[in-house]
């Protein structure tokens, strides 16, 4: 994409090039942990749920970034199940001001894929209950664009370009009035053009209420959850060529209320990503200042599994 | 510090949430009583207890399974009690087997089954 000049017009285009690029390469999207991670929860053979999740979030020093990721999760078996994830547009921009004149960037392209295969390995079923526990492992596959706006540094553009590893271990207490997630997992990426994204341990976990309807002796339509996630990451730092990009890695937690509306073939929810922890390594990180989240799911079924 | 108190407020809109829902029922969520049609003539009903069905999204499912049985006319699901209500057309010949294999299928368990009226005898007096 385009870098944007609104202000600069009377600075020759070359000066303005370069200052604009030294302005965008003080600014670092820092790493963010994934909100709504893969649960335990159970998937029927045949059963694919489609998931929208349009994303907005707000870093101070005038960098907002918007996403839309989309996840497939398919019950290949009882106990297996395929999630494909994708980011199909990202769209990171900035408008700096400097001396009272402003810059502007944008970086808008596809983003990176993510598929992963999940086992249920340990499963407790009760009446309105059921504890399991999944791993699961997932290939980062680079579909996204890691060069759209050449002026934009590397860390804000819309893909990484790395193929990479995830492997976790999922949990899922679920009642009838309220249930529980957990997921710790690690993550990590192979590099690409001298650039490599920094190795993250992930820590989440995710509690629901419900809060109507209040009898369930009956047929059900659909229930309204008070859902409260939190997301932990430690990464290591990004590096360009062997060298640490400064302002990458380190610590970042966010808590995140929302509500949620379940019904048998679809869902929407509404949710905040508020941050309590921001721990980068050395200075230049965007500091992030809050999130908002709209998921839509829809659910049908296939008479094809294994 | 700005993160810190954003996130104390969503935990204290969380906690009234939780704790309004434990004062009162709201008027939009009350509850009509399920009503049990007589069973038509020739067809024949079975009652599975599933364990580990704990939402409507869940047991989307789990309906879906038991309505690929052959025969199976309807399905529908009774969260708190954990039962499966099978309306089966007459001359179904839905077994056991084919009831255990649709909530394995479906990543449930499966608890007791309980037949309140066979479709082949139905069928029969009818």
């Amino acid at each position: 994409m385009r870098l944007i000049f609104r202000e600069f017009r009377a600075v020759p285009k070359l000066f303005a090039c370069a200052l604009g690029f030294l302005l965008a390469l003080s600014l670092v999207a820092p790493a963010r942990a994934q909100i709504t991670f893969p649960s335990a929860a159970p998937i029927s053979a045949g059963n694919v749920i489609v998931r929208t999740q349009p994303t907005v979030t707000e870093y101070s020093g005038g960098l907002q970034s918007f996403y839309d990721e989309n996840v497939v999760l398919y019950g290949a078996s009882p106990d297996l199940a395929f999630i494909l994830e994708n980011k199909s547009i990202v769209s990171n921009s900035g408008n700096i001001v400097s001396n009272g004149k402003a810059a502007a960037f944008t970086a808008t392209g596809f983003g990176d894929t993510v598929l992963d295969t999940r086992y249920n390995l340990y499963e407790v079923d009760g009446i309105g209950s059921t504890f399991r526990i999944a791993p699961y492992i997932g290939i980062d596959i680079p579909t996204g664009m890691d060069n759209a706006n050449a002026m934009v540094p590397r860390t804000l553009q819309p893909a990484s370009g790395e193929w990479g590893t995830r492997e976790a271990l999922t949990s899922s207490w679920q009642t009838l009035f309220w249930n529980a997630q957990a997921l710790i997992g690690y993550q990590n990426y192979a590099g690409s053009d001298g650039f490599q994204t920094g190795s993250s341990l992930l820590a989440d976990a995710a509690f629901h209420y419900l809060i109507w309807p209040s009898d369930l002796d009956r047929e059900v339509p659909a229930e309204v959850f008070a859902s409260f996630e939190t997301n932990y990451s430690l990464s290591a730092v990004d590096r360009m060529n062997g060298a640490a990009i400064s302002g990458t890695g380190g610590q970042f937690w966010t808590v995140d209320p929302g509500i949620l509306y379940s019904a048998p073939t679809w869902g929407a929810a509404l949710t905040a990503l508020l941050p309590v922890l921001q721990q980068y390594r050395g200075p230049g990180a965007a500091r992030y200042d809050y999130g908002f989240e709209i998921t839509f799911r829809y659910s049908f079924f296939t008479y094809h599994h294994w | 510090m700005r993160g810190f108190a954003n996130a104390k407020l969503g935990l204290w809109l969380g906690l009234g949430l939780m704790v309004a829902q434990s004062l009162a029922v709201p008027a939009w969520a009350a509850d009509q009583p399920s009503a049990r049609p007589a069973l038509p003539p020739g067809y024949g009903e079975v009652q599975v207890t599933v364990l580990g069905v704990t939402a409507p999204f869940f047991t989307f499912g789990i309906v879906k399974r038991f309505e690929q049985i052959p025969g199976v006319e309807h399905a529908s699901f009774n969260l708190k009690h954990g039962t499966a209500d099978l309306l089966l057309k007459p001359g179904a010949t839905v077994t056991d087997e084919d009831l255990r294999r649709a909530v394995r299928n479906a990543s449930y368990s499966i608890g007791p089954i309980h037949w309140i009226a066979h479709p082949s005898t139905k069928a029969a007096e009818n």
